[in-house]
């Protein structure tokens, strides 16, 4: 874990409201696990004052290694980030959190919602690479929200859910993944990321099925890295009421998330 | 011993029996309980650090929403979430065993009682050197309270006294009316040093929802925001104590810890600066030197209070 110096080198409107930030990192940078994140600061000012927290979309090793995250301008920081061009610096802190723990099996399913694509992207491609075999199952509102870098994501299977029908099947993602848990020869584990509410619905599915769910969760960070607490999400683990998302996450299995008091 | 030369600036000083290789402190709640940070700075560049309050029971803290941003701040409402005494001792203590910069230990309670169980349980235990009492947390119910009224402030400050016989601390907080009266109060009650201060009772409001945007409507606001609001008290209350005053609020640069020293603090905490910049207080600590060495400047410890304000007022 290391706060490095970059340099957006690419910054790029990708979809209504959904742009792809190449980040050039200067010296070394530990290899990142899918599921992982960094916090990004951008500027030397004080307003906004935090770093802002994105998962890892792409990690390319070299001399100059180099991490993509996908961000939508939703809020006064990503505006800004989205207005600023290409060519400023910016300051990386990561890798943080703890990653996906893909199963060695195959028959695993990765489920996106929005911009949770983008750790999917990532632990896709290390899937792929690896020889398994698995489906994503990539959701969104119509055809045009809907993102999936296959240049990124290597050579797994995918298949689209659209709100109103436009592209792959009509519903919502949970719809399709309830299909394919219900298909022959079963599942061995489900990785999602996306809206909480899409995560809540993930995890009763899969528990209700018996399957091993772990999500991706996201809540509001301040250091990211595990000292301020104010990233709790409330755990059913009895020895331990709340896990932080920066540090004991952001991935954590379903089952140890309190779901009734997580708020949004 | 040789006399510290420019070249060399002396940046030490004492609190208490407590002696500091520099004023530059890591502030409770924002470093844990030592071990997060220790990746991202080098700890033996740092006078010390104060861990995260330790109450005698464990507190699983408040329900989220903890945290929101504000305009060049932090407002937090965390409600002193901590493992508790005992298990600190148990798990935590030990790891901080061989910890290259003073360790000192942030301990609340909601009694005087309370607060003599926490420092009673911390004599001896390595490598405690030395405690700040919270008087001054903004986020539970009576966290104020002691820090609020100088006859409580001296009560319980003497009650820790006549047991903990390492450096004490006292944090302070600026909601209160008279904090100079509870600075002298605590003075009087043997403290070594006071902490100016812990955070601003501050609210945001989420104007969609016309909810607060923390789950416990008020927090504590932190950041550069609070920076001339802490500058200003530091000033006021060195002046009413002769005890070293530690100053807190908005330190994220060595021009930042400057304001504070030259404004009269002996020595300086950062705390939401390290969540910005993680590098942050060891970076105060190269620019004090820096400071020091173009300014010709052998000890810093003769910047603290080195305020010109014109005529003697």
């Amino acid at each position: 874990m290391r706060d490095c110096r970059a340099v957006a080198v690419g910054n790029v409107k990708v979809r209504e409201n959904l742009w792809f930030l190449t980040l050039d990192l200067e010296g070394d940078f530990e290899v990142p696990q899918p599921g992982q994140f960094v916090q990004l600061r951008m500027g030397a000012g004080t307003d906004p004052l935090l770093r802002r927290p994105f998962s890892i979309a792409s990690f390319s090793e070299g001399r100059e290694s180099s991490l993509n995250i996908l961000y939508a301008p939703a809020g006064r920081w990503t505006r800004l980030l989205a207005s600023s061009g290409e060519g400023f610096e910016m300051d990386v802190l990561g890798p943080l959190g703890k990653p996906f723990s893909p199963a060695e099996e195959d028959r695993s399913l990765l489920v996106a919602g929005g911009r949770g694509v983008a750790p999917l992207l990532y632990l896709s491609r290390r899937m792929a690479d690896a020889g398994r075999r698995f489906i994503s199952l990539v959701g969104a509102r119509t055809e045009d929200d809907v993102y999936w870098n296959e240049e990124l994501a290597g050579s797994g299977e995918v298949k689209f859910a659209t709100e109103d029908g436009s592209l792959g099947s009509k519903g919502m993602v949970t719809d399709l993944l309830e299909k394919e848990i219900a298909g022959v020869g079963g599942r061995s584990a489900v990785y999602a990321c996306g809206p909480m509410g899409m995560l809540r619905a993930v995890s009763k599915i899969c528990s209700r099925a018996g399957i091993e769910c772990q999500v991706s969760v996201e809540t509001v960070f301040a250091c990211g890295f595990g000292v301020c607490r104010g990233c709790v999400v409330p755990s059913t683990i009895a020895s331990s009421p709340n896990l932080m998302a920066c540090s004991d996450g952001p991935v954590l299995n379903a089952k140890d998330i309190d779901w009734e008091r997580f708020s949004e | 011993m040789k006399p510290p030369t420019p070249d060399k600036p002396d940046l030490s000083l004492a609190i208490g029996g407590l002696k500091l290789r520099n004023p530059v402190l890591l502030a409770s709640g924002t470093c844990g309980y030592g071990t997060e940070l220790a990746p991202l700075l080098r700890m033996e560049r740092l006078g010390g650090i104060v861990t995260k309050t330790i109450t005698p029971k464990p507190r699983p803290g408040n329900p989220q929403p903890r945290i929101a941003e504000t305009p060049s701040g932090l407002l937090n409402s965390i409600g002193l979430e901590n493992v508790g005494l005992e298990r600190f001792i148990k798990e935590q203590a030990p790891k901080l065993r061989d910890f290259p910069a003073a360790v000192i230990v942030s301990v609340g309670a909601e009694s005087v009682e309370g607060f003599v169980r926490l420092a009673d349980g911390l004599v001896g235990v390595t490598p405690v050197a030395g405690l700040e009492l919270n008087i001054s947390c903004p986020n539970v119910e009576r966290g104020m309270a002691f820090g609020s009224d100088a006859s409580m402030a001296e009560e319980v400050v003497g009650a820790c006294r006549e047991v903990w016989r390492g450096a004490l601390i006292v944090k302070l907080t600026p909601n209160a009316c008279d904090m100079a009266s509870v600075a002298k109060a605590c003075e009087r009650a043997g403290a070594d040093a006071v902490t100016v201060s812990n955070t601003y009772l501050g609210m945001k409001v989420d104007v969609v929802r016309r909810r607060p945007a923390l789950a416990r409507p008020c927090g504590g606001l932190s950041g550069p925001a609070i920076r001339p609001l802490a500058v200003a008290r530091v000033w006021e209350i060195s002046r009413a104590v002769r005890i070293p005053v530690i100053g807190s609020g908005g330190v994220c640069t060595a021009g930042d810890a400057l304001e504070h020293i030259i404004a009269g603090a002996g020595a300086v905490q950062v705390g939401t600066g390290s969540f910005v910049t993680p590098s942050a207080a060891e970076k105060v600590v190269e620019g004090l030197e820096e400071y020091c060495l173009r300014h010709g400047i052998a000890e810093l410890r003769t910047l603290v209070g080195s305020l010109d304000i014109g005529e003697d007022s």
